[in-house]
């Protein structure tokens, strides 16, 4: 059992306490989710959970955390380490070993065990991860297999509480699908699990207790139900709910339904019995012609901004692309999606000429690029990275933004006019003279749009625009892209991410294995379950809830309620 | 693809020695390079280093050769660089202001070869040893195992990092950085916007990290190695034959042997 009484701490480097009276209880077995949006203080109540604070990091603590008795004032991580283990959002910070064997073997040799017991630990949570190979270097893992070499190098040392803080949001959707099996066969084996999680549908699912934080104190607790049901009041709070309590809300707010559903199969039985039983059949035939609203500009109308023709490419000799054409018109929101690599990144390399073609070739506006730099085509094809630590360097949001008009040897008078404006438009512009590292998450993701954005590229590539953003953030984003296709800007989204390729995209590429596997509209993706299943993908909620109860394929709570509404 | 490791698996005498064996043998190898300056000696090394790498080892001269190719420019600065300087002797070409003398061809071949026997010593350890026996080895022989941990880390996280920079280093170009233009104060300039962000990224990993390894029970006391060195009569065969032939070679050279006489 995991208390946590009165807890409340402030970091011996911060202004103000980043959790107020904390109090929480995990019985032996339990699943805890925590929820809130971003600096909430939802990842300082983990370290606290197995003695990181006070003892690693230092500050002002009062109240108190027990894990099994034991109060972790007085025993130092190394003591609490049998009891309860912690894993951390990023595989590649928790992995630091030269083989799978001794990655696994660190906990337990710090305790002291025999090698006896070291080893048949080893074989017990290779087992339980499905990885064979344990001479295998880490770094050469996937994001999935990392993140359950992570849990397992915890597991070696035989704790009964796990504490996991957003495991899966650096992972595509296989390896978050394996992540989460690994902790449902931990769970049904006894294991306390603690997650922080902003995927609420997944949390819906699984856990038996919700805490809602928000600047450091819990706002609402209890079932995923009595949490998740209170739609106005989460979304106040910046919490996205799942779509079925979106939709089923929306219908018990009209009187249609007696209560609210939060998972998949309780939405389902909740709703089936509205539905006419014959209905089932015709609505399929007809999903066709209905379909079409929401999506437009289909690519062959307008004039083409990318064209890829039967592009090929290898690293060294793994060969990542194959023969791969497309057209993705001006003015067009496309989405490409695939797993991890599928090629994704590599095809979007070449647009903007960081990776040069050598079988087939790039078209930008009509025009090849085999001979432009990098720097040439960046006034054409703004890319966004993914990690905008990765490349903010600058002393401020000004000179962060200015950077790129400097490469391009814009004169001086010029460059100011044009910041100011991109940082009106990404609404940063308040933030002019900060230093970037002081911005929030999704300040920092405009900041990298505007970085782009400056050099007016009439062809934006978002890598992962979302990904690690709470609701306020990510809407922020939504917003500001949205508004960037309006100024007929044409946007290519690289993501994970469905919900935000449902709201976003007008088509969909579908990459497996460096080849176009499919490409089609949301509405044809999404209802393609064979194509969707052999890419690893899964449509968003409210598309599944939909085509389970024979309303085919909808996109969003519009849409659903407007088919639903035309049955009843 | 970034190689994490110069280690070749194989199943060898070499591979099969106590690491501890290796590190001694190659530090005398190192030994004998530094002794002596007569070309003869120093090929006659090179030689039986590659022998010893192709008969103990197993590893053949083509998996050598790439990592030689490393240390090429300055094997042929020093072939070329010497003779320039060593005017006296005999003379062999004389013309204008520059004399090329034979001495200063020995001169030049001997200490290229110097350079490769060096770094062959080197590679003869690491390319039979994995780098965790490396470290236990080093463990063992009375570094402090956080120092070792350390070490470890550091070249776990060799090819992590690398991944990084040239994300940055592609997150900078689309943001028209040209890294191939401009002289040499520009050039290193331009290489700002990539080592802040390298440099950021590297203290939070490292703080991951260090939370990472308190969360698995290190600093708890006395901890197990699940790995074991064994120092077997093998061991003691070699590192007793190497402490002879170090001695003769520190006998001969204090007895003038293989130095080159330069007038």
């Amino acid at each position: 059992m995991i208390s946590v009484e009165d807890l409340s701490f402030q970091y011996s480097t911060g202004e103000s306490p980043v959790l107020s009276k904390v109090t929480l209880v995990v019985p032996q077995g339990g699943y805890l989710a925590l929820v809130g949006p971003s600096g909430s203080g939802k990842s300082t109540l983990c370290f606290t959970m197995n003695g990181i604070i006070p003892h690693s990091i230092t500050g002002i603590l009062s109240g108190n955390v027990v894990v099994d008795r034991l109060n972790t004032r007085e025993h130092h991580v190394h003591e609490l380490a049998e009891k309860v283990g912690i894993v951390l959002q990023n595989p590649e910070s928790q992995l630091f070993a030269m083989s799978v064997e001794e990655e696994l073997a660190f906990g337990p040799e710090n305790l002291g065990l025999p090698r006896e017991e070291i080893l048949a630990r080893i074989e017990d949570v290779l087992t339980i991860i499905g990885i064979a190979d344990r001479g295998r270097f880490p770094f050469s893992l996937s994001g999935g297999e990392k993140q359950k070499l992570a849990i397992a190098s915890i597991l070696t040392m035989n704790p009964s509480h796990l504490v996991l803080d957003e495991p899966t949001s650096q992972l595509d959707p296989r390896g978050r699908k394996s992540v989460y099996d690994v902790l449902d066969k931990l769970h049904a084996g006894g294991m306390s699990i603690i997650l922080i999680e902003h995927n609420t549908e997944h949390i819906a699912e699984r856990a038996q207790q919700v805490l809602v934080i928000k600047d450091g104190s819990v706002v609402a607790s209890g079932s995923p139900r009595d949490v998740f049901s209170q739609v106005e009041t989460m979304k106040a709070l910046g919490i996205q709910v799942p779509g079925v309590a979106e939709v089923t809300y929306e219908l018990h707010r009209r009187g249609i339904i007696q209560r609210i559903a939060v998972t998949l199969e309780d939405a389902v039985s909740l709703l089936e019995n509205l539905r006419p039983k014959e209905f089932t059949s015709q609505s399929l035939k007809t999903e066709s012609t209905l379909t079409r609203v929401g999506s437009s500009s289909p690519s062959s109308r307008t004039e083409p901004a990318v064209e890829v023709k039967n592009l090929s490419f290898q690293y060294g000799d793994v060969p990542v692309l194959n023969n791969v054409s497309l057209t993705i018109g001006h003015g067009e929101i496309v989405a490409i999606i695939g797993q991890n690599g599928s090629g994704k990144t590599t095809l979007v390399k070449h647009f903007n000429g960081l990776l040069r073609p050598k079988e087939g070739d790039i078209f930008i506006f009509g025009e090849s690029v085999k001979d432009k730099s990098v720097a040439q085509l960046a006034r054409k094809v703004g890319y966004v990275f993914q990690n905008p630590d990765h490349q903010i360097f600058a002393d401020s949001v000004f000179e962060e933004v200015e950077f790129g008009l400097k490469n391009l040897s814009v004169p001086l008078e010029e460059r100011a006019e044009r910041v100011a404006a991109v940082l009106k438009q990404t609404d940063l512009f308040r933030y002019k003279d900060t230093h970037p590292t002081s911005l929030s998450g999704g300040e920092k993701q405009r900041l990298v749009i505007a970085s782009v954005l400056v050099m007016n590229p009439q062809i934006l590539v978002l890598d992962e625009p979302t990904t690690g953003l709470d609701l306020k953030s990510s809407r922020s984003i939504i917003d500001l892209v949205r508004a960037l296709h309006q100024q007929h800007r044409t946007v290519i989204l690289v993501t994970h991410d469905m919900n935000l390729v449902a709201e976003m995209a007008h088509r969909i590429l579908i990459l497996k294995d460096g080849t176009l596997a499919a490409e089609g509209s949301p509405h044809q993706i999404f209802s393609d379950e064979g194509l969707l299943s052999d890419n690893f993908l899964e449509a968003p909620q409210i598309a599944r809830l939909s085509s389970r109860l024979g309303y085919g394929t909808c996109l969003n709570i519009e849409e659903f309620l407007h088919k639903l509404e035309g049955t009843l | 693809m970034i190689q994490q490791t110069m280690f070749i698996r194989k199943e060898s005498f070499l591979h099969s020695l106590d690491p501890r064996t290796k590190l001694f043998l190659s530090i005398g190898l190192f030994l004998v390079g530094v002794l002596f300056t007569d070309y003869r000696v120093l090929m006659a090394l090179f030689a039986g280093e590659v022998i010893i790498l192709r008969v103990a080892a197993r590893i053949p001269f083509s998996k050598l050769f790439p990592y030689l190719k490393l240390i090429l420019p300055l094997v042929v600065m020093a072939l070329l660089i010497w003779p320039l300087f060593q005017r006296t002797g005999t003379v062999l070409v004389s013309y204008w202001k520059v004399i090329i003398t034979k001495e200063g061809i020995q001169m030049g071949i001997a200490m290229s070869l110097r350079l490769l026997s060096l770094i062959v010593a080197t590679y003869l350890l690491l390319m039979t040893t994995e780098q965790r026996d490396l470290v236990l080895a080093l463990v063992k022989s009375g570094l402090r195992y956080d120092f070792g941990l350390m070490l470890a880390i550091a070249l776990s996280k060799v090819p992590a990092l690398a991944g990084i920079a040239l994300t940055i280093m592609d997150a900078q170009k689309a943001r028209g950085l040209e890294l191939e233009k401009g002289n040499i104060v520009e050039k290193v300039r331009k290489y700002i916007p990539i080592l802040i962000p390298l440099i950021i990224s590297a203290i939070r990993l490292a703080e991951a990290l260090s939370i990472a390894i308190d969360s698995r029970a290190f600093g708890r006391g006395r901890r197990t190695y699940l790995r074991e060195l064994h120092f077997t009569m093998k061991d003691a065969l070699v590192t007793g034959m190497a402490v002879v032939v170090i001695s003769v070679c520190m006998g001969m050279r204090a007895a003038g042997y293989g130095v080159m006489e330069l007038p």
